[in-house]
């Protein structure tokens, strides 16, 4: 199998852990260089799949390739061109920013010490942190460890960025800049981005997949899989008590209280009766529906036409 | 209800899990070995009863000084887990009291270490009654003995560990604080006691574990019968210990209760940084988030410039971490500062201050680290945590997955730990170094040798912690659970420390284990360096595939799977580890092979136990021809030729024998050295070899013509020592390039069977069905009294070879030398016949020269006195001449003439002392020549009195040769202190006998038990070296130092050299009898025949001024006197003696007061009043105020005198 380069191609990859868990199922991916989210709910195999990607761990089947790099065996060659954001990770509270940042720039391999001095101050400006460079680590708050984390990641102009639950920790102007200056990186790189909150993949990603327990439910780009759903998507409000009987004609995908009543979305080709009203869909309804299933009948239609493109 | 279920929860908690059952189970096994390894050889011997309350209880310290470190996570993880897993976030803002939280867990941790604890009496009762244990060396079962160890040791010990080690943890929030705790108070156990021991009481308090009060006990101050029967209860200072640290540990639980807070850790009354936390929402213009086009295009180069780059870096960091933490360097530092202040009060002889030459200090500083030997055990389990944390920090701090998935080679993450841990070490040993020399430059009298510092410190030393590092880095890497890690670690190290204990004897066995390499100024490193760095080159081989296996094994991720880390190693196994491990397996199997060869080819290989079945064998084989007649050897003439840089020693010689036995000899048995060939062997008259065992050393030769009483025979034989390699004890150190030393003992021919080559030991004798016999044949087994060993009176005549810088010295007068093919030969012959027991010295030694002139003989019986000494060491040598010219003075005078021309001390290379006095020639280990009696604070001369002591021995040992039975001691040992203290008082004046008397006494404050055999029987060093001067200087001061000596004079002239049957001490009581006056035998008899104590108390002492000036005082005294068997019982004597009564005037300053009064009185037992008058005004009062009679509490024998207007 040739890849395209730079692009990374995961082939049925499994892992269950030693207590029982099926962490990942025969997970097969493509992805393109670009944004691409990897989205599901809390325990979906997100992680593990990152770490898998990151070389932290092993699959216990299956092949990973980035461009012509296999990242299962040559794990030090993918290390020197990748990025990774692990959803948690702590700092040596007693160093500095610009210290540790020091540090982690030679373990990148970057040992010329101009070239080092120059691209951590970069970083530091770009993470926002030159102003708190001398500060201890240990005062640092969420947000700016996470920044400082960041900085981290990008050390080195890695080929392959991997981010995990990058937006948790920042206040909403944060998770605007952060997601901008990841985008304007994927152009060159391959940049996975894992995360449970949808507008993170909406607004940034050129291609998605929606994972749960452990299985791809969707690979697809997020606009034609919101353009399939275009006409499929019904919403009714509706009181608590009557979504017994709902559930039991129709296929909800999600159900939201508003103003105390209950506002049901249904997955259906044609109008699903009466009180419905057709929904203009967005990338949660994607979300749902492939949480629900909707797209398991359908779901080699969207990406035979990914890779038909 | 909710410190219930707090206490419930953690509880259950810490029992599910599966360390917990790890830590009872790792106690059960050390305690089952601790039985089977340690006590049951004791038992066997019929030292103890193996299930002896006190054998329990001494199990039981010895289990819970592991556990300290063994279950040290259980009370840490009680206290800090909920901050470590950030529970606390939840526990802390839970509505439940300080109290219940902290009591609650502090009692389940208690709980939980009582449980662990429980493992103590399973153990025990597991290898007494399940493990096969004979019945005989049991007493019968008993239950309470379990109930009372458990009770009193083990439960208060857990109490008070689990307190400090709580209250460490809690404080500190770090759960690895209680690991810290239980090191700090494992150390102390070995260490408080021995610094404490003569402080007594203050010993037995100071000890929180009460370890070493109960192992001495065991060992010294408890009789047989005491061992066998009595309980260690809630009493005396045992009680006051158990309550003080019950006390303290209380304390410290309240002070842990009042400084806990549920707060946050960091949170706490100060900021860390010192600076306000800048607000977590940055404000708007704040947040210049840059773009993609600015973002920097550096890429890492990647090679191995930049690993090695990456290797220099993470090990600076990771040193720095290490370094900077509390328990890093300033806690080595601190450690380093009290080593260097216990080397004054540790350079010491006898008491006696040393130079501190830098090889004596060395000595004292360095170690192997499985000693477990004084400080080394604290680095060695410093170097285990140091690992742990080098192992886990990252990901404790949650930095791992980051740096982890850096391009950073698996092998430059794990080098740079162990270089970060090198460089710990290196700075420790740094400080050492400094501690060392300070103490030096304080001491004062030696100057620093720097560079055998830096060899022996960054040479050897250093090479043995790092094997060690290496070793804990890779259990760390391996175990991958950081306290399971520190557990194994713990482990292993215990196992390289107590292998041979368990059995496992062989170096090639245990890791980083050598033989020890020694370095005296005078032999150099001698032959111990070779075979130590053979060993530790294989060691090291080792280390090497160690490492490979670390880092193949390195942890990246977070899978913990065995099966997973496997196919992960499997993965790694590149070409270039392939290559490494291919390189460590073929050192270790070259070394190995290099080593194995050297010390089981070329050294037979001995464990001990093949070596006790030899001697065993020995016995069984031959001991029927102990009495047959053999011809006594009176001639030795030998041709000696001695190659110090080869080692190799080869010596023809001839014996001539004479039967001096009423009975024709027809075969002669011969026994040959241990490590020399014996060749050659040939008589003068027909014969032919009818037997030769070369293992266990015996010949028999059948003569054609048997030998008829009064005829002669001469034997001709050839020795060849050549060292070959070095065995797993090390090279031998008999022949060096500068000191050689051998003796005929070892490696000449003796004639006949050799009962001291039997095996003494009770069990082993049992276990090869050998006849039961004391370990020391009985003073009243009348067939013994006939052998001694090597008692041949013989002329002695050799001619010596050796290198041309190097002096020979050997028994007798020095003839001549010569030079001849670029060697140098001295011809030595005796003048007289000297016992048969010589030595051959062989160094570049300097002399020091004097002579000792008989008065009442003419010049040609001139003794010439020399002292051949390590250059350098010029002081001694000449205290060591007059003593000598004093000692020959007056023992010629007192005891009979000195049959020989010379007196010669001949220093022997070594760490040691001791002198050992052989006919003419005494040895004198090289330490004695380091003694510094002008910085000795009891202003006393020891080195003057030792040398008193040893010339001594040339009648007493040498001339007067005792029977190798009970007692042998009291006619060798003792007569020569004896001896001594006439030298020293005649010679150098009464104060300094006083000052001798002093120094002997110290023994008698360390605690010891009174059971002993009756002195004519004594055995061991107490008995021999002090109770039995002193009951000779008690005799000597009641009936006259003249009729004692009168009496050894005859004791003499009654035994002569060579004489059957050979003297005992009931020789010496005959003599003793003879002249004692009638009035003084039942006195002679309690000092003698009877263990006896007096005990003396001066109750009041009240005077009055008669009209005149004299005082008139009145004492009211008590006195007691009992007999104490071997066994421990006591009983009662009546008393009817004669006691000294002193009174003494007002001590002036730094003066003792004037003696006003000093007479014997008859003295009875019980409550008695005298009245005395003396002429001066009376300030103290003594009972028995010169100690004559031993009375070991002597506080209070003396009062001060109360005045009377």
């Amino acid at each position: 199998m040739k890849n395209q380069q730079g692009s990374l191609t995961i082939r049925n990859v499994s892992k269950r852990y030693a207590n029982g868990v099926q962490a990942l199922h025969d997970v097969s991916l493509d992805i393109p260089p670009g944004m691409y989210g990897l989205l599901g709910p809390n325990g979906a195999g997100k992680s593990t799949l990152m770490r898998t990607l990151a070389t932290l761990q092993e699959p216990d089947a299956g092949d990973i390739f980035l461009g012509d790099l296999d990242v299962v065996n040559q794990k030090e060659a993918v290390r020197q061109t990748l990025g990774y954001l692990p959803q948690e990770f702590g700092v040596y509270p007693k160093a500095s920013a610009e210290e540790l940042l020091d540090y982690f720039a030679v373990l990148k391999g970057i040992t010329n010490r101009t070239l080092r001095k120059e691209t951590t101050e970069a970083l530091l400006i770009q993470t926002n942190l030159w102003d708190k460079r001398k500060q201890k680590l240990g005062g640092f708050s969420g947000g700016m460890k996470q920044r400082f984390g960041v900085a981290v990641a990008l050390l080195g102009n890695p080929r392959l960025l991997i981010v995990d639950e990058p937006t948790a920790g920042l206040d909403p102007a944060e998770r605007v800049r952060f997601l901008n200056l990841l985008s304007e990186l994927g152009e060159n790189s391959v940049v996975i981005l894992s995360t449970h909150i949808v507008e993170d993949v909406s607004e940034l990603c050129t291609n998605m997949a929606i994972i749960n327990q452990g299985q791809i439910l969707l690979e697809a780009e997020p606009m034609e899989a919101v353009a399939f759903l275009k006409g499929r998507i019904w919403r009714k409000l509706t009181d608590k008590k009557n979504l017994p009987a709902l559930e039991q004609e129709h296929r909800i995908i999600s159900a939201k209280l508003l103003s105390g009543r209950t506002m049901v979305h249904v997955y259906s080709p044609d109008m699903p009766g009466h009180g419905f009203e057709p929904v203009e869909p967005d990338l949660e309804d994607v979300y749902f529906s492939a949480m629900t299933g909707c797209f398991s009948s359908v779901s080699q239609q969207p990406k035979a036409e990914g890779i038909a493109l | 209800m909710k410190f219930q279920r707090i206490f419930a929860l953690e509880f259950t908690y810490q029992l599910r899990r599966a360390a917990t059952w790890l830590y009872f189970g790792v106690i059960l096994v050390i305690t089952f070995l601790v039985v089977i390894a340690n006590y049951a050889s004791d038992a066997r011997d019929g030292y103890i009863l193996l299930n002896a309350p006190i054998v329990m209880a001494a199990v039981t310290v010895i289990c819970c000084v592991f556990w300290l470190v063994i279950g040290a996570s259980v009370a840490g993880e009680a206290a800090a887990r909920d901050v470590q897993t950030r529970m606390h976030l939840l526990t802390y803002a839970a509505p439940a009291s300080k109290a219940a939280y902290l009591g609650g867990r502090y009692l389940a941790a208690f709980a939980l270490s009582a449980f662990q604890l429980l493992a103590i009496p399973v153990g025990m009762l597991l290898a007494m009654h399940f493990a096969g244990i004979e019945a005989e060396i049991l007493g019968p079962f008993r239950v309470a003995p379990y109930l009372t160890t458990f009770f009193f040791i083990a439960l208060p010990n857990a109490f008070f560990a689990t307190a400090m080690q709580f209250s460490a943890a809690a404080l500190s929030r770090k759960a690895l604080a209680s690991y810290l705790v239980g090191a700090a108070l494992f150390a102390a156990s070995y260490t408080i006691w021995p610094l404490l021991e003569k402080g007594g009481e203050w010993g037995n308090l100071a000890d929180p574990m009460s370890f070493g009060p109960v192992l001495s006990h065991l060992s010294i101050d408890w009789s047989p019968q005491e061992k066998s029967t009595r309980f260690l209860l809630l009493e005396g200072s045992f009680l006051a210990n158990r309550l003080l640290w019950f006390g303290i540990s209380l304390g410290l639980l309240a002070f842990t209760y009042f400084r806990f807070q549920f707060i946050l850790p960091g949170t706490g009354q100060k900021q860390p940084s010192g600076k306000p936390l800048p607000p977590t929402v940055a404000a708007w213009e704040k947040l210049h988030w840059g773009t993609g086009e600015a973002l920097p295009q550096a890429r890492g180069t990647y090679g191995w410039a930049t690993q090695l780059h990456q290797l220099r870096l993470i090990t600076w960091e990771s040193f720095l971490q290490l370094a900077k933490s509390k328990a890093g360097l300033p806690l080595l530092a601190v450690l380093a500062l009290l080593v260097g202040a216990t080397i004054s009060g540790n350079l010491k002889g006898r008491g006696v201050p040393l130079l501190p030459r830098t090889d004596f200090v060395l000595e004292y500083l360095t170690a192997p680290l499985a000693g477990p030997a004084a400080f080394w055990v604290l680095i060695a389990l410093l170097i285990i945590f140091y690992a742990g944390e080098l192992v886990w920090r990252e990901r404790e701090t949650g930095l791992s997955e980051v740096a982890n998935a850096a391009p950073v080679p698996e092998w430059v993450l794990f080098l740079s730990r162990f270089l970060a841990l090198s460089l710990v070490l290196v700075v420790w040993l740094a400080f050492l170094m400094t501690a060392g020399m300070v103490a030096q430059a304080a001491i004062g009298g030696a100057s620093p040798e720097i560079g055998l510092y830096v060899r022996a410190l960054f040479g050897l030393q250093l090479l043995e912690c790092l094997l060690f590092a290496l070793l804990a880095l890779t259990v760390h890497v391996l175990v991958n659970q950081k306290f399971v890690g520190h557990l194994v670690a713990l482990l292993v190290y215990g196992f390289m420390s107590f292998a041979p204990t368990l059995g496992i004897e062989h170096k090639l066995l245990i890791f980083g284990a050598s033989p020890p390499w020694t370095y005296t100024d005078m032999a150099g490193f001698g032959t111990s360096l070779a075979p130590w760095l053979w060993f530790k080159g294989y060691w090291v081989a080792w280390a090497l595939l160690l490492a490979v296996v670390a880092r193949l094994f390195w942890v990246r991720g977070r899978e913990g799977g065995f099966a997973a880390r496997l196919q992960l190693a499997r993965r790694r196994f590149t070409r270039s580890s392939v290559l490494v491990s291919a390189v460590a397996l073929g050192g270790i199997f070259t070394l190995g092979g290099f080593i194995f060869y050297n010390t089981n080819v070329l050294n037979g290989y001995l464990s001990s136990s093949a070596a006790t079945a030899q001697r065993a064998a020995y016995e069984q084989r031959y001991r029927r021809y102990h009495n047959a007649p053999q011809p006594l050897l009176t001639g030795v003439n030998l041709q000696v030729e001695i190659y110090p840089q080869q080692r190799v020693v080869a010596i023809k010689g001839t014996y001539l024998l004479v039967n001096n036995s009423p009975a024709p000899i027809d075969s002669i048995h011969l026994g040959t050295g241990a490590g020399v060939e014996t060749a050659a062997v040939n008589f003068d008259q027909p014969f032919k070899q009818v037997h030769r065992d070369e293992e266990h050393g015996y010949r028999m030769y059948a003569l054609a013509r048997p030998l008829q009483p009064g005829d002669s025979l001469r034997l001709c034989f050839q020795v060849k020592h050549k060292a070959q390699g070095f065995s797993n004890s090390g090279a031998d150190a008999q022949v060096l390039a500068n000191g050689t030393s051998f003796r005929n003992l070892e490696w000449l021919p003796v004639l006949g069977y050799q009962p001291y080559r039997e095996l003494d030991e009770a069990g082993a004798r049992k276990a090869y069905g050998l006849a039961p016999r004391p370990a020391t044949y009985s003073l009243y087994d009348v067939a013994a009294r006939r052998y001694a060993p090597f008692p041949e009176q013989i002329r002695f005549e050799a001619i010596v070879g050796t290198d041309a810088g190097q002096t020979v010295v050997a028994p007798g007068t020095l003839r001549r030398t010569l030079t001849k093919a670029g060697r140098r030969y001295f011809h030595y012959a005796t003048d007289a016949p000297i016992r048969n027991e010589y030595a051959f010295f062989s160094a570049n030694y300097a002399v020091q020269e004097g002579k000792w002139k008989s008065p009442s003989a003419g010049p040609e019986q001139d003794v010439a006195i020399q002292v051949y000494y390590p250059p350098g060491m010029t002081e001694n040598p000449v205290r060591m001449v007059r003593s000598a010219q004093s000692s020959l003075d007056y023992y010629t005078k007192q005891f009979g003439p000195y049959p020989h021309r010379q007196l010669r001390f001949v220093a022997h290379a070594s760490y040691a002392f001791g002198n050992h006095a052989s006919p003419i020639n005494i040895t004198a280990e090289e330490g004695f020549f380091l003694m510094n009696p002008k910085e000795d604070e009891r202003g006393f001369d020891l080195v003057t009195a030792v040398v008193a002591h040893e010339v001594a021995h040339q009648w007493w040992g040498n001339q007067l040769k005792q029977a190798y039975v009970e007692g042998a001691g009291l006619i060798t040992e003792s007569l020569a202190w004896y001896s001594a203290m006439g030298v020293v008082k005649d010679k150098y004046g009464p104060e300094h006998l006083q000052a001798l008397l002093r120094f002997l006494r110290e023994e008698n404050e360390t605690p010891r038990t009174r059971a002993a055999k009756p002195l004519l029987q004594a055995e061991g060093f107490y008995q021999n070296y002090r109770k039995g001067p002193f009951a000779l200087y008690a005799l000597s001061q009641y009936i006259g130092r003249d009729r004692v000596n009168g009496a050894l004079r005859n004791l003499l002239v009654h035994h002569r050299p060579g004489a059957i049957p050979r003297p005992t001490s009931l020789d010496l009581y005959r003599e003793l009898q003879t002249a004692t006056p009638d009035s003084l035998q039942p006195l002679l008899h309690d000092l003698f025949e009877a263990n006896t104590f007096w005990e003396f108390e001066t109750k009041t002492a009240n005077a009055n001024q008669l009209k005149g000036g004299p005082w008139q005082v009145t004492l009211t005294l008590q006195a007691s006197k009992m007999v104490v068997d071997s066994a421990g019982t006591e009983t009662k004597r009546p008393m009817q003696d004669w006691v000294e009564i002193g009174v003494f005037a007002a001590a002036e300053a730094g003066k003792e007061g004037k003696l006003l009064y000093l007479r014997k009185h008859l003295i009875k037992s019980g409550q008695q009043t005298i009245t005395v008058t003396v002429p001066g005004k009376p300030a103290t009062v003594g009972f028995d105020p010169r100690n004559l009679l031993i009375d070991w509490n002597l506080t209070d024998n003396y009062k001060s005198v109360k005045l009377k207007d």
